[in-house]
């Protein structure tokens, strides 16, 4: 009975002009965000050639060991798959702080992109097309037919839900055919067998996304008499739900766990530096005086003296570092187990991380990048005790040759990580289905027919 | 006419499920904005009095306005530091990028998001069947039958209908803000509340573009279904993927680099000066112009995006609340235009041996204010008349026989 019931559904359901109005609003949304962000992409391709090559003519040009080791983190290509969704790469992996000469209208319109159209439009598709699905067919009086026929209530919620799901994935299937296009003739960015592994994930991860909101609407549904009533209930909902849920957890957050601002941790770090140099100076200003070369200052000066600056240094920088990252990581633990309780948030969070651009994977290039300046100091330390054996009188500043410095390549994260990263949203969007499920199939049983 | 028409609208709308769900909607988003929103003012006004330059620290830091509690803006990025220990080489620092990743991965919850999303929603979802609905029950045929003319019905709906989405955005609204004045003993100036007045006006404004949309689809299609799903998509667009679209189409068009790419390239010219033969004083006077003419570039893209970002009805509120609320671009730009002056001033300080001046900022008054907003509010203007007009002539072009037929 539930393949009769599926049948008649899914071809009501794909010749109803909601389904033309859904696929029509996906497809077209969908296209328009992912050509900006392909023109968007290639741009920011460019930006890391010239980023790269500087960054490698500035080691084969010779670095001291005296200077920053900003050169050494290498940096970050922008993600393959960006283009679908943006994420929280840039703010995870910015390199420098925020310039007052950024953009200001990046953060007063902040830009769109297909995941955040596919997270909107798939869940008020879902709402739209279900909430009316039982108390419809109240309202028609077909429901008693099937009643009368000695259908399972079970088997006509089934029949149901699994209809509007094709449906569904039939609009989210032709965006995904109308995106693969775009980016086969635009050509923004080769991608790999990972990233489209990643792409195909993504798809499946919709249409669960998508039956969350369909169970959903069929509680909705199996709760009121009348589909206006439905409608307008699936509305509000769905406004809580992709809009005030996903916001309210920073808040909440930073009440429960109120860390100092990243503005005042840099200033402080910047008076300890200040207060470190002057003691240092303190110490060198009476061999300065002697007008003494940097090797024989180094030689001559009060290293215990100089440890000790240093060590008071570090334990006040920690004293300030530690507590506000170790409270911030809570509120982002904090975070992303209550935002998970809005099904759209979770999908976003899900969505970035199999994609390869949310906080799983930077941290994993952010340890690549420190393994690899790792490795860089220790070959400069290197190369700066071979040029004292050579020249014991070498200045700090003398630039070294690191040509044979060790090279490596980030190679993105593989699948399986991405979809590690993706396991908690997914878990929870499995718990809304079953829950939402069960809810409506309660409220379905109980349904008063007549 | 027209007034019985509103009456009768006033009445459905109050005694109708949907009020009750959208009046508890409303009130309880619009309350938490004010508190959330509250509680994060009162942590950045924390954080400024913790960041404060001390003697001889060249700090351009500002405290944050009350009125981000309207619409947040600019405030994280405006509140910049300057650090200018190492001049010559002048050094900016901006905002850090939390700590929290989390923490900007959704919008800020200020009543300006709140009114431009969830307030455009609630006005279509009050208009979307507003003249449809009519003529799909036949009441529309039995209005024009009494005597009743297309236009009298037409804003007969529109003073009904509008003014009880007024009443559920204005009524938590100011609630809200008597409860915070309650328990945090806001002190709100003469200047605040004339802001904050003029902030409801121009919301106002905005959810009655939103509204005249509404009728103007409803009095398009015939049935109110379709009529939601129109309303639906032209919100999205209009929200979302418009103002999305012409930034990134400005961004590409106008070539311009990334900051990492302008802050890496500082750096590598700052490595090749001294193999180039220039001094440190000629390399920092280099990054200087630099910048300046980096600044001017992006001025330049943003003046020129703007004026088409202003012609959308969701971008033109965001512009409009944020200058309002003095977090805006125009006031960003006058930040801006103080901190180069100070850098100029402690620069010619360092070089005189004499301590770093303190930096000192005020924020645009509220005529300069309105003056840059202009634009916006013509805009908005423009969608509610357009709109409104459009209504009309479709409505005036209604056939109000054969839907009655058809439903009949």
């Amino acid at each position: 009975m539930i393949r009769k019931i599926f049948k008649r559904e899914l071809k009501d359901m794909l010749l109803d002009w909601r389904f033309a109005v859904f696929a029509a609003m996906l497809v077209l949304l969908g296209s328009v965000v992912t050509v900006a962000r392909s023109a968007d992409h290639k741009q920011a391709l460019r930006d890391y050639g010239t980023i790269e090559i500087m960054n490698s003519r500035m080691l084969d040009g010779g670095l001291s060991v005296n200077e920053g080791s900003f050169f050494l983190q290498p940096p970050r290509r922008p993600a393959r798959m960006s283009l679908i969704a943006q994420g929280m790469q840039e703010s995870l992996m910015e390199r420098f702080f925020l310039s007052v000469y950024e953009n200001p209208l990046s953060v007063l319109y902040p830009s769109a992109d297909l995941l955040m159209v596919m997270g909107i439009v798939i869940s008020l598709g879902a709402l739209l097309l279900s909430s009316d699905l039982i108390c419809g067919e109240r309202e028609t009086g077909t429901i008693r037919l099937l009643a009368a026929n000695a259908v399972k209530r079970s088997s006509i919620l089934l029949g149901k839900w699994l209809a509007c799901l094709v449906t569904l994935s039939t609009g989210i299937l032709l965006l995904f055919v109308v995106v693969a296009v775009i980016l086969g003739l635009a050509q923004p960015d080769t991608w790999t067998q990972t990233d489209w592994g990643s792409f195909a994930a993504l798809f499946l991860f919709s249409l669960i996304y998508a039956s969350t909101f369909l169970m959903m609407g069929l509680f909705l549904s199996a709760s009121t008499r009348h589909s206006g009533t439905a409608v307008v209930m699936a509305l509000m909902v769905w406004t809580v739900v992709v809009f005030v849920m996903p916001a309210l957890p920073v808040y909440l957050a930073r009440e429960l766990q109120p860390a100092k601002s990243p503005t005042y941790v840099m200033i402080s770090t910047l008076r300890l530096e200040k207060e470190r140099n002057e003691a240092l100076e303190k110490l060198r200003a009476p061999l300065r005086a002697q007008k003494l070369s940097d090797a024989e200052m180094d030689a001559r000066i009060d290293t215990n003296a100089v440890r000790r600056i240093w060590d008071e240094f570090s334990q006040k920088k920690r004293k300030v570092e530690n507590p506000a990252f170790e409270k911030s990581m809570v509120q982002g633990g904090i975070n992303l187990i209550m935002q998970q309780a809005s099904p759209f948030a979770a999908y976003l969070i899900g969505g970035t991380e199999i994609t390869g651009v949310g906080v799983v994977s930077a941290m994993n290039f952010t340890k690549f990048a420190q393994k690899q300046e790792r490795f860089l100091t220790e070959y400069i330390q290197e190369k700066w005790r071979e040029t004292l054996k050579k020249n014991p009188d070498a200045s700090k500043s003398t630039p070294l040759d690191l040509s044979g410095r060790p090279r490596s390549a980030f190679k993105g994260d593989p699948l399986l990580f991405r979809m590690a990263g993706m396991a908690l949203p997914l878990l929870f969007l499995l718990i809304f289905n079953v829950l939402f499920f069960m809810l409506a199939w309660r409220k379905f049983l109980r349904y008063d027919v007549r | 006419m027209i007034w019985k028409i509103a009456r009768k609208e006033i009445a459905e709308h109050l005694l109708s499920f949907r009020f009750s769900l959208a009046a508890m909607l409303c009130a309880g988003v619009l309350l938490l904005s004010c508190l959330g929103m509250y509680r994060q003012y009162e942590q950045r006004n924390r954080d400024y009095t913790l960041c404060q330059a001390r003697q001889g620290e060249a700090l351009a830091n500002i405290p944050p306005t009350l009125l981000s509690l309207f619409a947040w803006g600019l405030e994280d990025v405006t509140g910049r530091t300057v650090d200018l220990r190492y001049a010559p080489h002048v050094m900016v620092l901006g905002v850090r990028p939390p700590l929290n990743p989390f923490d900007t991965f959704f919008p800020t919850f200020d009543l300006s998001y709140v009114v431009r999303i969830i307030g455009a929603l609630v006005a279509l979802s009050f208009a979307f069947d507003a003249i449809c609905r009519e003529g799909s029950n036949g009441t529309l045929a039995l209005m024009l039958a009494a005597g009743a003319s297309r236009g009298g019905i037409l804003l007969g709906k529109l003073a009904g209908g509008f003014s009880v989405v007024a009443l559920l955005f204005l009524f938590p609204v100011f609630l809200g803000l008597a409860l915070l004045g309650i328990l945090f003993s806001i002190p709100l100036t003469m200047e605040v509340l004339a802001r904050i007045l003029l902030w409801s006006g121009a919301s106002l404004l905005y959810l009655f573009c939103f509204f005249c949309l509404g009728l103007l689809i409803s009095a398009f299609f015939t049935t109110p279904r379709l009529s939601l799903l129109v309303c639906l998509m032209f919100w999205t667009m209009l929200i979302f993927i418009a103002p999305s679209a012409v930034t990134s189409v400005a961004h590409v068009e106008t070539r311009l680099q990334s900051p990492v790419r302008f802050a890496q390239e500082n750096l590598f010219s700052s490595k090749l000066a001294a193999s180039q033969g220039r001094s440190n004083q000629e390399e920092g006077d280099r990054q200087l112009q630099k910048r300046e003419a980096r600044s001017h570039e992006m001025l330049r893209f943003t003046d020129l995006t703007l004026k088409v970002l202003r012609l959308l009805p969701g971008a033109a509120y965001v512009d409009l609340s944020t200058n309002l609320a003095g977090t805006g671009v125009a006031e960003m730009a006058s930040y801006y235009s103080a901190m180069q002056r100070y850098i100029g001033a402690v620069i010619a300080a360092r070089e005189q041996k004499e301590e770093a001046p303190s930096f000192s900022f005020t924020r645009s008054p509220l005529g300069d204010c309105l003056h840059s907003s202009i634009v916006a509010i013509v805009s908005l203007m423009a969608w509610a008349v357009a709109a409104l007009w459009s209504a009309g002539v479709a409505l005036f072009h209604y056939d109000v026989r054969t839907k009655e037929v058809g439903q009949l």
